[in-house]
C-alpha cells in the first residue's frame, strides 16, 4: 500500500513506513459473528413462532416489516463494526508509532509516540484462543505523563514487540552517537 | 391522531437510518486507505443499505396500520 493511502499521517523526510497494523481478524470474526447470530435468531425465531402458533402466521405484514426493520439495523451495525476494524489502525515507522483510533462514528484520534520516549514495551497475551490464533495486546509504555500506547489485539505481538524495541534500540544508539559526534567536534574546537 | 404518530416516530426511525447512513459513507469516502476499498465498500453499503431501507418503506406503506391500531387499542 502506497503511502499516500496513509495521507492523514505526514511523514518526515526519509521516514520509512515498517510495519501497517490491524486488529487481528479474529477480533472482527467474533463481532460479525454477533450480527450472524442475530440475523440468525430472527429468522429461526420466525420460523418457530409459525409452526408452534400457526395464527402468528396472519400477522404476515406487521412480522415482515419488523424483520426488514432489524435487517436494516442489523446491516449498519455490521457496517459499524467493520468501520471500527477497518480505520482502527497502527503504523509503525522507523522513527515513530502513530495510532489512528476509530471508536464509533464520532471519536477519532491520530495520535504517535518516538521511539526516544518510549520505556518498556510488554506484550499481553491471555486466553487459550489467543494463544492459538497468536494474537494479543502490544502496550508502549511511556516516559512522563503522556499515556502509555496500546496497539489493541493485533497479530503476532511478539514479533511487533521486537520490531518496535529494535527500533528504540536503533534510535538510541543513532543519538549516542550524534552526541559524541558533538561533544568531541566541541573539545577538538576548545583544544 | 394516533395514526399519525406512528407515522411520524416512523419518520423519525428512517432520519436516523438516513443520518447514521450519511456518516457511515462520510468516513468511507474521507479516510478510505484505497480508492478500490472505497468504491468496493460504498457499492456494498449502498447498494443492500438502500434495498433494505427500499423494502422497509414499502412494507411500512402496506401495513394496515388503522386495523391494527383499531385492535391493539380498542
Amino acid at each position: 500500500m502506497s503511502i499516500d493511502a496513509y495521507r492523514f499521517v505526514k511523514l518526515g523526510e526519509d521516514e520509512k513506513i515498517l510495519k501497517v497494523l490491524h486488529r487481528n481478524w479474529f477480533y472482527l470474526a467474533t463481532q460479525l459473528f454477533i450480527v450472524g447470530a442475530l440475523a440468525a435468531a430472527l429468522f429461526g425465531g420466525g420460523i418457530m413462532l409459525t409452526h408452534f402458533y400457526p395464527t402468528y402466521g396472519d400477522a404476515e405484514d406487521v412480522r415482515a416489516f419488523f424483520e426488514s426493520l432489524f435487517m436494516l439495523f442489523l446491516w449498519l451495525y455490521a457496517f459499524l463494526v467493520w468501520i471500527d476494524y477497518y480505520f482502527d489502525i497502527w503504523i509503525i515507522t522507523d522513527r515513530r508509532i502513530i495510532n489512528v483510533e476509530q471508536k464509533g462514528l464520532f471519536i477519532r484520534r491520530v495520535s504517535e509516540l518516538y521511539y526516544e520516549k518510549v520505556q518498556d514495551v510488554t506484550t499481553d497475551v491471555k486466553g487459550f484462543l489467543p494463544t492459538i490464533v497468536n494474537y494479543g495486546d502490544v502496550i508502549v509504555q511511556t516516559a512522563g505523563e503522556e499515556d502509555n500506547f496500546l496497539l489493541r489485539t493485533v497479530s503476532d505481538p511478539y514479533q511487533i514487540k521486537s520490531l518496535i524495541a529494535e527500533q528504540q534500540r536503533t534510535r538510541a544508539r543513532k543519538g549516542s552517537e550524534q552526541l559524541s559526534e558533538m561533544i568531541g567536534k566541541q573539545l577538538n574546537g576548545t583544544v | 391522531m394516533l395514526l399519525l404518530i406512528f407515522k411520524a416516530l416512523y419518520g423519525v426511525v428512517l432520519v436516523t437510518v438516513l443520518l447514521m447512513s450519511m456518516f457511515i459513507v462520510y468516513h468511507i469516502m474521507r479516510y478510505s486507505y484505497s480508492r478500490s476499498g472505497t468504491i468496493i465498500m460504498l457499492g456494498l453499503f449502498l447498494t443492500v443499505g438502500g434495498a433494505l431501507l427500499f423494502s422497509n418503506a414499502v412494507l411500512f406503506a402496506q401495513l394496515p396500520l388503522e386495523n391494527l391500531l383499531d385492535a391493539l387499542l380498542p
